[in-house]
């Protein structure tokens, strides 16, 4: 399957998973120019939240990208306290989830940041504009110095509109 | 939608192989955009401050549908081993 990341966003949403978009795909939400081949989120990492998103992702087979042998994501219960992130492969594309955002803080922070926004049909949180930058700022990667360039003339260019 | 098409359409990005004279022309020159330190710096970077405009004029959905585009340029390309 070819990879569609708005259609994973999608799916998030229609499980009622509670996340915001973040990191380079919220970049592109908003404007910028660059390609990015994966989805960060940065969600509540509750035990019932953890459960959703596994349900929302099942029919594209989600995997622990990271593990040898990319073992499937098989949370419970039991351990699903144990992740602070998930670092995922899924048929339709990669899926990181976050919970902390350098820069902004844990899930509530980073949603009282966020903007909603139509993805696909449905209303989705995207880490704001100046928010995103001050993550991207932090994190401080080349990649990362790029897109604060694209991010911050996006920024001028919307007060300039 | 044909790689000709694709590339009138996107400019200059990168992954296409068109129009790399005039996009340069637009990222050296800034011609025709707000002067102020976030556009000028963006624009030593070598950033196209003038498709990055034109992205702020779309809509969300069009912004993900061009990057779905230029994405599945990048993975057709990918598996070629041209990147």
């Amino acid at each position: 399957m070819k990879k569609d990341l708005s259609s994973l966003v999608e799916l998030l949403s229609k499980g009622a998973v509670e996340f915001a978009v973040v990191g380079g795909y919220a970049g592109v939400v908003h404007g910028c120019s660059y390609v990015t081949a994966d989805v960060d989120i940065c969600c509540l990492f509750s035990e019932e939240n953890l459960l959703r998103l596994q349900k929302a992702l099942s029919d594209v087979h989600p995997v622990h990208r990271m593990t040898p042998g990319h073992q499937a994501l098989r949370l419970t219960e039991e351990n699903c306290g144990q992740f602070k992130n998930l670092y995922l492969d899924t048929d339709i594309g990669q899926l990181d989830c976050l919970s902390f955002v350098e820069g902004v803080g844990s899930f509530l922070q980073v949603k009282e940041s966020s903007e909603e926004v139509e993805i696909g049909g449905v209303a989705v949180y995207v880490l704001g504009l100046e928010a995103l930058i001050k993550a991207k700022k932090a994190m401080g990667r080349p990649n990362d110095k790029e897109a604060v360039l694209q991010l911050e003339a996006i920024q001028k260019l919307r007060e300039e509109k | 939608m044909d790689d000709e098409t694709f590339v009138a359409d996107f400019g200059c990005d990168g992954y296409t192989l068109g129009m790399v004279g005039e996009c340069e022309q637009n990222i050296k020159s800034g011609a025709g955009l707000p002067k102020c330190h976030g556009i000028e710096a963006a624009i030593e970077h070598g950033i196209d401050v003038h498709q990055l405009a034109a992205n702020v004029k779309r809509s969300v959905s069009e912004r993900l549908r061009r990057h779905q585009i230029a994405l599945d340029i990048v993975e057709k390309l990918r598996k070629a081993k041209r990147l």
